[in-house]
């Protein structure tokens, strides 16, 4: 706790302290009559001016000078009780004694005055000290027996200080720097030491492991080896810079990635027009072509086989270009989809896709194993369209292998060809049929694109777009690893949380 | 007089059926091979793989080249025959499905002596025959 600034008593009580000294005085002066008019008739009086003075000042002592001519006059000197004046020596001793009183009154009250600024000083000072928020120590430079600066010891320190350092006061002033901060860098000590030397007031910023801060200190020279210094902890401002540095950083990062992003969807979306034009396009070919040659060559000729087949053509291109659609709607639709995730079975929809190809299917053998158990946290509709496509896929390639056989679970990162890094479980879906040639692997999710003649496996090269779309709306990657008819492998995650 | 052959690299059934009947209908008598992917076309013209111990000295007057093809690309083909010197001399000419700059412009880029579209434009397909000096090879007026 600082103490408070010293006050004056008001002027008030002074002046009634003084004339309650003057009173006892009298009342001395008059019980003690007879030795004191002997010896020294005016001693007590001398003493309540003292007192007056020092207690009250200047002000009240000549009060009381005043107040103690007129007492006597009137109490003491013969004859008593009356202003007249039979002796004329008393009038002399009188005149005597005021002309000490008013000097004494001076003396002391300028002495009072003086030791009251003083200790008013001294408790601004102190306060000051005591109470500012920013440490401070008085120091000396304590030198090896080379002459070189190796510690110092703590004059003095304030109570922020001790608060810095994590000690009190007491623990301290009067100890060297080593014994309480073991840890300290030498720079400060070499800093502390160019300070007393040259007299060079210096600001020093840095870290102190010693504290585990950022400190900023400014230091001077107080006296021959001992120097003054004012220490702020600037940890948090430091800490908040940092922050704001590694904020920018961040959001530098973020900025390019997301230039990075949308110049790959810039990319995508041109790559994914120019192969609409070309994909639309085709069955509408195969619809004019045939078309034309029918009206050409059987315009009111019955349609033999040739003609019939033509006639078919037309009809699967147009149903191939109705599904083609579909398929680029429901892409459009996956991108837009607001995502409703919540904790989904992987093994349950696994199995279900699988049951339903195989109703779908019935005349083919195919041997399926799921991994029981599998959860993640995803949006069941749109997961259920992913594995729906890669089982799909998986069925659809394993059409011309004899013990076909298709596979669901986990694996960790062992056998995929790429780390994942922490974006949780790698799900696999493994088959034993056609597969691809791995040099193919970067073109697999591209739309449109298809490893397989239509005669040999049909299809329009939607379904790997679709899928990976899926799992990058949650956060996850998907790659593959197949070799040309010896299956293929496909691993996705599903985002970390 | 013995017609080489014409060499149709095309994976679409529909349009190898349009094409053929585009050729057939345009007076060309010769025989069309037809292969249905980049790889087949490498075997065929270079007597490889499936094709193995076929009689190289009789490649085709002309290629016909589909670019989008499973396995090997149509551009990359393209790039095989035009970089080989037991290839690069038969004439090359692409079908493409559209006229994207970009597509045709990688097309002469890498050799191609001509492009046509889908369904075989055939008087493009005529003039590019003409152009390359095969028109009398191919072109089988009919007298009636």
């Amino acid at each position: 706790m600082p103490r408070g600034i010293h006050f004056e008593p008001s002027a008030a009580v002074r002046y009634l302290v003084a004339a309650a000294a003057v009173l006892a005085a009298l009342g001395i002066r008059l019980a003690f009559d007879e030795p004191l008019s002997r010896h020294s008739p005016y001693l007590v009086f001398v003493l309540a001016i003292i007192v007056a003075a020092r207690f009250g000042g200047r002000g009240p002592a000549l009060f009381a000078t005043a107040l103690s001519v007129l007492a006597t006059w009137y109490f003491v000197i013969e004859p008593r009780r009356s202003f007249a004046i039979s002796d004329p020596q008393a009038v002399a001793g009188m005149a005597w004694f005021a002309v000490v009183g008013i000097l004494i009154s001076l003396l002391v009250g300028r002495l009072r005055r003086a030791l009251l600024d003083s200790v008013r000083r001294e408790e601004l000072l102190r306060h000051l000290f005591e109470s500012m928020e920013e440490g401070f120590a008085s120091c000396e430079m304590i030198y090896d027996a080379a002459g070189e600066p190796c510690d110092f010891r703590y004059l003095a320190v304030n109570p922020a200080l001790g608060r810095l350092m994590g000690l009190g006061v007491e623990a301290v002033v009067g100890r060297r720097v080593r014994e309480v901060i073991p840890a300290i860098e030498p720079v400060w000590i070499e800093a502390y030491h160019r300070v007393t030397k040259t007299g060079v007031a210096e600001r020093i910023a840095g870290y102190r492991a010693g504290l585990g801060k950022y400190l900023e200190v400014s230091a001077w020279r107080s006296g021959p080896g001992q120097l003054a210094a004012v220490i702020r902890d600037v940890t948090a401002r430091h800490q908040a810079e940092e922050e704001i540095r590694t904020l920018n950083a961040t959001l530098e990062r973020r900025v390019e990635e997301r230039t990075a992003q949308l110049l790959d969807a810039n990319r995508e979306l041109e790559a994914f027009s120019y192969s609409v034009s070309h994909d639309l396009r085709a069955p509408l070919r195969s619809v004019e072509g045939f078309a034309r040659i029918l009206l050409r060559d059987y315009q009111g000729k019955p349609l033999d086989e040739t003609g019939a087949d033509y006639l078919h053509r037309m009809s699967a291109a147009s149903q191939r270009m109705g599904q083609l659609i579909a398929d680029l709607l429901e892409l459009a639709r996956i991108s837009r989809l607001e995502l409703s995730p919540r904790t989904v079975s992987l093994s349950e929809i696994a199995s279900s896709t699988l049951e339903e190809l195989r109703t779908r299917d019935p005349q083919r053998s195919v041997e399926t194993r799921v991994q029981p158990g599998l959860t993640a946290r995803a949006d069941e509709r749109l997961l259920r369209v992913a594995l729906n496509n890669l089982f799909g896929n998986a069925w659809k390639f394993t059409g011309r292998t004899e013990a076909a056989a298709i596979v669901f679970g986990t694996a960790r990162s062992a056998a995929g060809g790429e780390t994942p890094d922490g974006d949780g479980p790698v799900y696999f879906v493994r088959d034993n049929g056609a597969g691809f040639d791995i040099a193919d692997a970067h073109k697999l999710f591209a739309p449109f694109q298809r490893f397989h003649a239509d005669e040999e496996f049909e299809g329009n090269g939607i379904g790997l777009a679709t899928v990976q779309r899926i799992v990058r709306r949650h956060g996850g990657r998907i790659w593959a690893e197949s070799r040309a008819g010896q299956g293929a492998t496909f691993y996705f995650t599903l985002g970390g949380d | 007089m013995h017609r080489r052959t014409i060499l149709l690299v095309e994976d679409n059934r529909d349009d190898e059926l349009l094409t053929l009947d585009a050729l057939r209908n345009g007076g060309v008598a010769n025989q069309v091979t037809v292969v249905r992917d980049g790889a087949g076309a490498l075997d065929y013209l270079f007597a490889q793989g499936s094709c193995a111990g076929r009689d190289t000295s009789r490649q085709p007057c002309v290629i016909l080249l589909d670019l989008k093809l499973p396995k090997v690309g149509g551009m990359e083909v393209l790039r095989r025959i035009k970089t080989d010197e037991r290839t690069k001399r038969i004439p090359v000419v692409v079908l493409t499905t559209s006229s994207e700059h970009e597509d045709i412009h990688n097309c002469y880029g890498n050799g191609a002596n001509s492009y046509v579209r889908k369904p075989v434009e055939f008087d493009r397909f005529l003039e590019a025959v003409r152009r390359l000096g095969l028109y009398w090879t191919l072109v089988n007026e009919r007298t009636a």
